[in-house]
């Protein structure tokens, strides 16, 4: 009996193993903050614990699952590509079936919950799972190197969920943030797709750089970054935050757009992924500030 | 050069940390102008900490360093009169202003007499005000004593423009090695906006 256990949670523990790289943890994790921030930007007299509990269980569920689901049908491309061969369905280590089955699940666990929490919360998580999977993935992403819009809007979507579960209505400030996402996500993307041009050639999808060259994808990242920055500016103002967190936003603004317009100045591969990185430090500082400011 | 440390990167992200807190509650008390001149200082300093955390320490060749590295006294400075001196403050700023395109002018124009001179005029005010206003102003009861923390911060990072001068000599010397200035670096700032943190809030 006990033999019998120690095998079965060897086997679990495998499977999870193999199962943690098909969500990219660090993708969910950053959008399950903006989810979060949402909820809490949306300045409740009262958080109850079971509802954020259950934001972020149906968000991560969702996310993850449309991750999963991603990789199912993108899987003859990950394994052209040198970064993402190794990925469990790419790679044959599970099942196009298993991963289908697991995708699918979690997803419509994920659905489930957010529409017994809220009708219109489940329609926005819905409409940010349909849009990355059948819009960006299915449909667009191997047609035209603009496919990261839907990415974007999609990317959009669980910051304007939690706001939305939050108010229990969409408003004009939960779009300013959702925009500010999404006008985020090129710059994010479009680095990742310089930084790996032969891979995404090899594997046949179109990306900026390829469609448009690398100085034109250069311009688009420091106009996305100046979008963002903007956006989200206007959605603190707009959230009534204190004037010292609008003052390090805008310390963190000037150096969001310097570094952009540096890299088209002196383009290499060290400040191209130096930018990467900082977009990322700034996307969690706006997070954070927003979070901090409405509590 | 010097691949920068993990520990080095925590201590960055620290003041980076310290530097936003700094902006965001700790200069409430002060008036719109003074607020500006202080956001501008750590401002810079969180940028050049999150800088040297994802570029490492190849960013302190760039050229731009020398006219940042003298962003910070002068703003640091401009808002210590503006605060304590309102009589003066825009005979200061005259001067901020002019010295720091007098750094940038003679850094184009590659004038290295000219260049240390102006730098050295301009560090040398700007200091002396951050070292030794708060000293004088505990001293006539105008600022409370944990302002000298303002002066020791001072010091500080005086310290740290000489270890950057150093480092442009281009070469090690007896004093310190390159590799040394590396190490202390991340330091060192950390060292600094923990006291101007304690003086300034």
């Amino acid at each position: 009996m006990i033999h019998w256990l120690k095998k079965s949670t060897r086997r679990i523990n495998d499977r999870l193993k193999l199962y943690l790289p098909l969500i990219k943890i660090l993708q969910t994790g950053l959008l399950l903050i903006t989810g979060f921030t949402g909820f809490i930007s949306a300045r409740m007299e009262h958080i109850s614990l079971l509802q954020t509990a259950g934001l972020v269980g149906s968000l991560f569920l969702a996310i993850s699952g449309s991750t999963v689901l991603n990789m199912v049908y993108d899987r003859d491309i990950d394994a052209k590509m040198n970064r993402t061969e190794r990925r469990p369905i790419a790679s044959g280590r599970i099942s196009i079936r298993e991963a289908l089955i697991l995708g699918s699940a979690i997803s419509l666990v994920g659905l489930a919950w957010a529409f017994s929490m809220s009708l219109i919360y489940g329609v926005v998580v819905f409409s940010g799972l349909f849009i990355d999977v059948v819009v960006y993935t299915i449909w667009l992403k191997r047609k035209t190197a603009l496919s990261i819009v839907w990415g974007g809007i999609s990317g959009g979507m669980p910051i304007l969920a939690g706001r939305v579960l939050g108010l229990g209505h969409i408003d004009f400030i939960g779009i300013l943030l959702s925009i500010s996402i999404l006008l985020w996500i090129p710059t994010h993307i479009l680095t990742f797709s310089m930084r790996y041009f032969d891979d995404y050639n090899r594997a046949g999808i179109p990306t900026f750089p390829s469609s448009y060259g690398y100085q034109n994808t250069r311009f688009i990242i420091a106009l996305s970054c100046i979008g963002a920055s903007v956006a989200i500016g206007l959605g603190c103002y707009a959230l009534q935050l204190a004037g010292g967190y609008l003052r390090l936003l805008a310390v963190l603004t000037v150096g969001f757009v310097g570094l952009a317009v540096y890299s088209i100045q002196r383009p290499s591969e060290k400040n191209n992924l130096g930018l990467f990185k900082y977009a990322s430090f700034f996307m969690l500082g706006s997070m954070w500030m927003i979070v901090m400011g409405t509590l | 050069m010097v691949k920068m440390s993990i520990p080095n990167r925590i201590l960055l992200l620290i003041a980076a940390h310290l530097s936003g807190y700094l902006i965001v509650s700790g200069i409430e008390k002060y008036d719109p102008w003074t607020k500006l001149y202080f956001t501008v200082a750590f401002g810079v300093l969180v940028l050049a900490c999150l800088l040297l955390m994802l570029f490492g320490f190849e960013v302190l060749n760039n050229t731009v360093v020398v006219l940042i590295a003298t962003v910070i006294p002068l703003s640091l400075s401009s808002g210590i009169i503006s605060n304590y001196f309102h009589h003066y403050k825009i005979g200061y700023l005259i001067f901020a202003v002019v010295g720091l395109l007098g750094i940038w002018i003679t850094r184009i124009r590659k004038s290295s007499f000219f260049a240390t001179v102006v730098l050295a005029i301009v560090h040398g005010l700007a200091g002396l005000v951050i070292t030794v206003m708060p000293v004088v102003l505990i001293s006539i009861g105008k600022a409370t004593p944990r302002f000298i923390f303002v002066a020791a911060g001072g010091a500080a990072i005086g310290i740290a423009g000489l270890i950057l001068a150093f480092l442009k000599l281009g070469k090690n010397t007896n004093l310190v090695s390159k590799d040394m200035v590396y190490r202390i670096f991340p330091t060192l700032l950390l060292v600094v906006t923990a006291l101007f943190v304690l003086g300034l809030s």
